[in-house]
């Protein structure tokens, strides 16, 4: 930890020279930027690929960027995908099997896991959350996932705080945003960026979270003029967190909510709720803890040879719970229970914290719609009044 | 229930061992006893599965059956069901096999020392619970009755059948019962039924009778262990049995299968509600499981 967190103030240049800075020293920088129509991450070399003036309009099933020409760089909310693709990679390559007739030893050769300094600059306090969710699975479990492990490592986080959250959004509910919270030890840096449009660019407060991020923050203080934050800009900073907070309307009571999920297995909501849902896996995603994995066998036409490789998986399809030969979970409404109730309830049992972040993904990406924060209030509700078939009624 | 494991060094990369022995248990199970070629697994105790599988095909979580005094040679009793454990059945003598392993929880042994043990096996899920059944006949001072139940379709069906029978020459309480005696009726001596239907006369009558002795002591209670392993209806109707019968919950213990991957807690399919088959289980206590069993599809 650095021995002090004083915050410093750059202007757009001086952020520019942070990512001159991260690539001398040997990272390879990924950030948002427009791609496609969406927020996407990408590598990321000049502060003018960010996403200018770009603000995100997301709905139950839907979601629109438009450009409102304001001065900021990180107006939005979130992509359709955090960070996990480049931490815990959708299709991976995890070793080669080599066996000529059956009495041979299989040779079997291990896939070099990547290599290589990352630096990525504006991940939401949402999706650091969610970082920490899948350090918890993937790394300190009995057993560590040796590519996460490697995706980890040499990797420098620099969080940009949320400032105009979507409608979507319900990180307030879930502790995890706007801000990231003083509890989140994982990153460098903690940027929140500051936008007058009646005063020029955008500024940025930029506050060290890490010995490493505190060194950067020396180096940057040497190659660009840093200004010291005044009680303004800290009355400021306070007056958007205030406002991004009270601009969020998605809500989730979680009180006792682990209990609600469990006490909710026979509610009439879940086969409701599959006359919806089309199983199709979109929310499984799009969701940045989601991290369950297949593993598929390729063969050459010889059968010498045998690639192994490693998907995503989601617990929608009917494959994903198969034991002999019959799947576990064969109605659409068991997985989708088993799906929420896992984010909500039983991730508690397996990892001592919630599976959701609240960052809202899964109701934009979700085609049809379907809105976790509308259905949850019928479980709870059931599940206090000790019934166990009340029928939906979506928002109460 | 606390028992310890040990992580194998590289648990996601399979080694290779070769078929030493295989034996046809019934039509459709064969037992391979497997030696390491290249590599091997480090120890395991009772109870612990490998990812064993076929290079090109896959692999499957299975139960090592041979003893846990034997490090070396590792027998595994498999069901010709799927892709991989149809080819797996058909593995010749001499042929490699690829394993990972042991993983999860083994069977607590310790805590059922010093009272009665049941074990109560559906179908193959003897296989599971031989390791166990061998190291109680072994050490068996340090237990009362040893009951076995073994529930069957038809006579056929019943694996291990010739091991059962030499367990019932050293005193072992061995019940076996099949659905359907089928045509050759009048060769089976044994029970016709569900294997639940064994339970009250085999271990009832021990809780009965520790129960009588000492009337209100809660401690008596704690005298039968059980030990299950079987389809998920034939465990659930056994545990209800087994707790009418006033077995405490904690000292009932079931092996579980569910879609185990990477057998490391980290690829999600082994879930059942909050438990992770492959790192919690495979083998749980009644108390543990509670009604995930009884709740459909979870």
């Amino acid at each position: 930890m650095p021995t002090e967190r004083t915050p410093v103030i750059i202007d757009i240049k001086g952020l520019q020279v942070l990512v001159d800075v991260l690539i001398e020293q040997g990272n390879e920088v990924f950030g948002p930027q427009v791609i496609d129509d969406v927020i996407a991450i990408r590598p990321l070399t000049s502060v003018d690929q960010l996403p200018a003036g770009w603000t995100d309009d997301q709905g139950a099933g839907r979601y629109r960027l438009h450009n409102d020409h304001s001065h900021g760089r990180f107006g939005y909310a979130v992509g359709p995908q955090a960070w996990k693709p480049l931490l815990h990679e959708p299709t991976l390559h995890t070793l080669s099997m080599t066996q000529s007739h059956a009495a041979d030893p299989v040779e079997v050769h291990v896939t070099a896991t990547r290599k290589g300094r990352r630096a990525f600059l504006g991940v939401r306090p949402c999706e650091l959350e969610a970082i920490v969710r899948l350090d918890t699975v993937l790394l300190r479990g009995p057993n560590v996932d040796r590519a996460y492990r490697s995706a980890r490592s040499d990797l420098m986080l620099i969080v940009v705080n949320c400032t105009v959250p979507a409608s979507t959004c319900f990180c307030t509910a879930m502790n995890t945003g706007p801000r990231v919270s003083e509890n989140v030890t994982i990153h460098d840096l903690e940027i929140t960026e500051l936008v007058n449009e009646h005063d020029g660019g955008p500024r940025y407060v930029v506050t060290p979270a890490s010995r490493q991020g505190a060194e950067i923050l020396d180096v940057l203080g040497s190659r660009t003029s840093t200004v010291a934050m005044t009680n303004q800009d800290a009355l400021d900073i306070e007056a958007g967190f205030r406002r991004a907070e009270s601009s969020i309307e998605r809500h989730v009571d979680t009180k006792e909510l682990h209990d609600v999920m469990i006490a909710s297995s026979e509610n009439a909501l879940w086969a409701e709720l599959a006359d919806r849902c089309l199983a199709c896996g979109n929310c499984t995603a799009v969701c940045p803890t989601c991290f369950c994995t297949s593993v598929n066998e390729i063969t050459d036409l010889s059968g010498t040879t045998t690639e192994r490789w490693r998907h995503w998986d989601s617990c929608f399809s009917l494959e994903f719970s198969r034991v002999g030969n019959a799947p576990v979970r064969s109605s659409v409404a068991s997985r989708y229970r088993h799906w929420l109730t896992h984010k909500l309830g039983t991730w508690h049992d397996q990892f001592d914290e919630s599976g959701c972040v609240g960052c809202g993904r899964c109701i934009t990406w979700c085609p049809v719609g379907i809105d976790l924060t509308a259905e949850i209030p019928a479980l709870r509700t059931a599940a206090l009044s000790g019934g166990d078939s009340r029928p939906a009624s979506g928002d109460q | 229930m606390t028992v310890t494991m040990r992580p194998a060094r590289a648990p996601d990369i399979p080694i290779s061992y070769g078929v030493l022995e295989r034996s046809d248990e019934t039509h459709d199970v064969a037992t391979l006893r497997t030696y390491p070629v290249a590599g091997r697994l480090p120890s395991f105790a009772p109870g612990q599965f490998s990812m064993i599988g076929i290079a090109g095909v896959g692999e499957v979580p299975i139960s090592i059956s041979s003893p846990a005094d034997d490090d070396t040679a590792h027998s595994y009793t498999i069901r010709a069901i799927g892709a991989v454990t149809q080819r797996l059945v058909r593995a010749g003598v001499g042929d490699v096999v690829t394993v990972r392993g042991p993983f999860g929880r083994p069977w607590d042994m310790a805590s059922a020392e010093g009272g009665d043990v049941a074990f109560i096996a559906g179908g193959i899920g003897i296989a599971p619970l031989r390791a166990a059944i061998e190291e109680v006949v072994r050490d068996r001072q340090r237990y009362g009755r040893i009951i076995v139940l073994v529930g069957a379709t038809t006579p056929d069906n019943v694996v291990f059948r010739p091991w059962l029978e030499s367990l019932r020459q050293t005193g072992v309480d061995v019940r076996l019962t099949v659905d359907r005696p089928g045509p050759d009726a009048s060769s089976w001596f044994g029970n016709v039924g569900l294997v639940t239907e064994l339970i009250v006369d085999a271990v009832g009558s021990v809780s009965r009778v520790v129960q009588d002795d000492n009337p209100g002591d809660e401690a008596t209670r704690d005298r039968l262990s059980a030990f299950l392993c079987g389809p998920d209806a034939m465990m659930m109707a056994t545990v209800v049995e087994l707790e009418q019968l006033g077995v405490d919950p904690d000292h009932i213990q079931l092996t579980l299968e569910r879609n185990m991957q990477c057998a490391i807690g980290t690829c999600g399919h082994c879930q059942l509600g909050g438990l992770l088959i492959c790192r919690d289980g495979p083998v749980v206590t009644a108390t543990q499981l509670g009604d995930a069993l009884t709740t459909s599809e979870l």
